[in-house]
């Protein structure tokens, strides 16, 4: 089963069953409850959701930065042929920022203040033993060409504080391909940037991409940004994923009411109504603490019924092509569903 | 957006490289300056003081006791700042102490910094089990009554200038404990931390090259501080005859030794005391000075 994942033969990471649950005062919270999927090679993957779904402690989970009172387990992590979960920290080093490296959401706090870009640059192509010195500086200064920045050589030597925001995330992107990866995990990196340099910062990223040929695994809960970047998406609710489908399947289809939801709180600029209400899905993400039953989105849903609150989960739902969806309703009533919203909106 | 990225025109921003600003907010600092030429004057003294001493610090000529400073009735150009109850000569007595009472406050500051970083980074960064047991060794220092466990320290070990430095080293890590591991706290979540982290950074790097640089104009204040304090502790314990021992001058013992004639020749209690003063006050002048300039930039 599970085709959906599947989405090509060889895929660089593979995560089947990743489970985060965190001890907390109250009870055991499960951050996630049993994600998976595949990334090909070259392809970008994201991950939307709204805060607390879950999406960014499953990418520290793979990275092994989850904090003291987080586990995690899989039935099966790996990346490039080598299991990565729970992962000795020394052999965990020679991957991080390696083969596999993170871009964060902050450029503000994500170069240290005290050192120069050159010198940060450097420092992880020197870690990862793959040259000397000068062998550093050509590559921190060809990468710093490459992200756009002008006067590379000099650029060096200039400490963080000294770079607009824009510049910082281009820098921090140059650093996590200093060492060719092939995945990078990018956890929200355009939300601090303002809207115009986020798209040329997406650009960037696109055209990096093409260009070495990384996989990215692209965490947002801006749908707009998925739009623009992504070749396929996990849209995921409370700790699961709930409807997996390629980009242009998942906007054209959307199938899980929650999905729906989501786009449909997009704002629309176009005629014919202007002046409608911006949309919004009522209710609250509910408390993960404890066992769940059923499905997670049901309070909140117009289509719920008694059996949706049955059961330890709702059965993924396969409809072809890698597009996949989480509910109890048939496809048919949930493409009614949509037409219906879009019907109510226009 | 299939827009290639174009290269961005901002990329000359005006601002200076830490070292530039450091040195122009240092060309406006009165209070950095002030104190920098008070410890510049009184590190040469200490370095120089063979040089510098007219003579020599021990000699006693008790035919020439309590002699008169130079301006005062019947003072002379032997004796500038006059003679003590022995007949030694003050000035130079002064000067000697400068390199002990130096010796001890510089050894005790730097050896209980590095004891009380190196314990309140770990606890700070690694957290849990560790952290717990800095916090306690850091609560049992605090419950003890420091002077008096120095007392009986040094009455145990003897006043050599070596243990006294250690004794006293062994009183001051606890404020380096506490700040480092609050500001290694602070430090911690940085994202800056986690990208190192990402980038398969050791514990001993992220530690050492990562936190203790954004820290240590906080370590750099609290250092100078304990300083000052243990210069004034070391006066104090030699001032009860439980410090350096005589005839070594230091300047706790130059204040404990006029005390028998300080209503008729009070110059003798005063000009050390005054020493110590404005020494203490300029090191602390220094080290808000260098904490004002070398703040890291862009941490807030």
């Amino acid at each position: 089963m599970a085709y959906a994942y599947e989405a090509c033969g060889e895929p660089i990471l593979s995560v089947r069953n990743l489970e985060v649950s965190l001890k907390t005062s109250v009870g055991e919270l499960k951050a996630t409850r049993g994600i998976s999927f595949d990334i090909c090679p070259g392809e970008t993957f994201a991950i939307v959701g709204e805060s607390g779904c879950g999406k960014s402690i499953s990418s520290m989970a793979l990275m092994g930065l989850l904090p003291r009172i987080a586990t995690a387990r899989a039935d099966r992590c790996v990346f490039d042929g080598q299991e990565i979960l729970n992962l000795s920290r020394r052999k965990l080093s020679n991957i991080r920022g390696n083969t596999l490296s993170m871009i964060f959401q902050d450029p503000m706090t994500s170069l240290n203040p005290v050192y120069t870009i050159g010198d940060q640059l450097t420092e992880v192509f020197l870690r990862h033993g793959k040259g000397n010195r000068k062998q550093a500086r050509e590559r921190a200064v060809f990468l710093l060409e490459r992200v756009g920045i002008k006067n590379a050589a000099e650029r060096l030597g200039a400490y963080p504080h000294q770079l607009s925001g824009g510049l910082r995330q281009r820098v921090v992107i140059a650093m996590a391909m200093m060492c060719r990866p092939k995945l990078i995990i990018a956890d929200e990196p355009t939300t601090a940037l303002d809207v115009t340099v986020q798209m040329r910062t997406l650009a960037l990223l696109a055209e990096l991409q093409r260009e070495f040929g990384l996989a990215i695994i692209l965490i947002t809960h801006d749908l707009g940004v998925v739009a623009s970047l992504s070749d396929r998406v996990a849209v995921m609710y409370a700790g699961q994923i709930v409807e997996t489908a390629p980009t242009r399947q998942l906007f054209a289809d959307p199938t899980h009411p929650y999905t729906q939801g989501l786009i449909q709180c997009i704002p629309s600029y176009e005629p014919p109504n202007p002046d409608a209400e911006l949309h919004t899905i009522p209710g609250m993400v509910p408390s993960l603490i404890g066992k769940q039953r059923g499905c997670a989105f049901r309070n909140r849903c117009s289509l719920a019924v008694d059996a949706c609150g049955e059961g330890d989960e709702i059965a993924l739902r396969e409809l072809g092509e890698g597009h996949a969806y989480r509910c109890l309703q048939p496809h048919d009533a949930l493409v009614a569903n949509w037409r219906l919203l879009q019907g109510e909106s226009a | 957006m299939s827009n290639a990225p174009a290269p961005l025109d901002n990329m000359d921003l005006p601002m200076p490289s830490p070292r530039q600003q450091s040195w122009m907010m240092a060309k406006h600092h009165v209070g950095l300056q002030i104190g920098a030429l008070i410890v510049l004057v009184f590190t040469i003294w200490a370095v120089f003081a063979p040089f510098l001493a007219p003579a020599d610090p021990y000699v006693q000529n008790l035919a020439n006791r309590l002699a008169p400073m130079i301006w005062q009735d019947g003072g002379s150009w032997d004796h500038i700042l006059g003679t003590d109850g022995f007949g030694r000569d003050l000035l130079s007595r002064l000067i000697w102490g400068t390199q002990v009472t130096m010796i001890v406050g510089f050894g005790a500051a730097f050896i209980s910094g590095v004891v009380g970083t190196t314990l309140g980074m770990l606890g700070g960064y690694l957290g849990g089990k560790i952290d717990a047991a800095v916090i306690f060794l850091i609560n049992v220092k605090l419950a003890m009554p420091g002077v008096l466990i120095a007392l009986s320290l040094v009455s145990i070990f003897g006043g050599s200038l070596l243990s006294i430095t250690i004794i006293l080293s062994l009183l001051f890590w606890d404020r380096f404990a506490v700040v480092t591991r609050t500001a290694t706290q602070q430090v911690r979540t940085r994202e800056y931390i986690a990208a190192a982290e990402c980038s398969g950074a050791s514990k001993a790097w992220i530690l050492f090259r990562e936190i203790l640089p954004n820290i240590s104009n906080q370590i750099i204040v609290i250092g100078s501080l304990e300083m000052g304090i243990a210069i004034l502790i070391e006066a104090a314990l030699s001032f009860l005859g439980l410090g350096i021992q005589p005839p070594t001058p230091s300047w706790g013992i130059l204040v404990s030794e006029a005390r028998d004639t300080m209503f008729f020749k009070p110059h003798l209690i005063v000009i050390p005391g005054l020493a110590i003063c404005i020494l203490v006050i300029g090191i602390n002048l220094l080290g808000d000075g260098i904490r004002d300039i070398t703040e890291p930039q862009g941490r807030n």
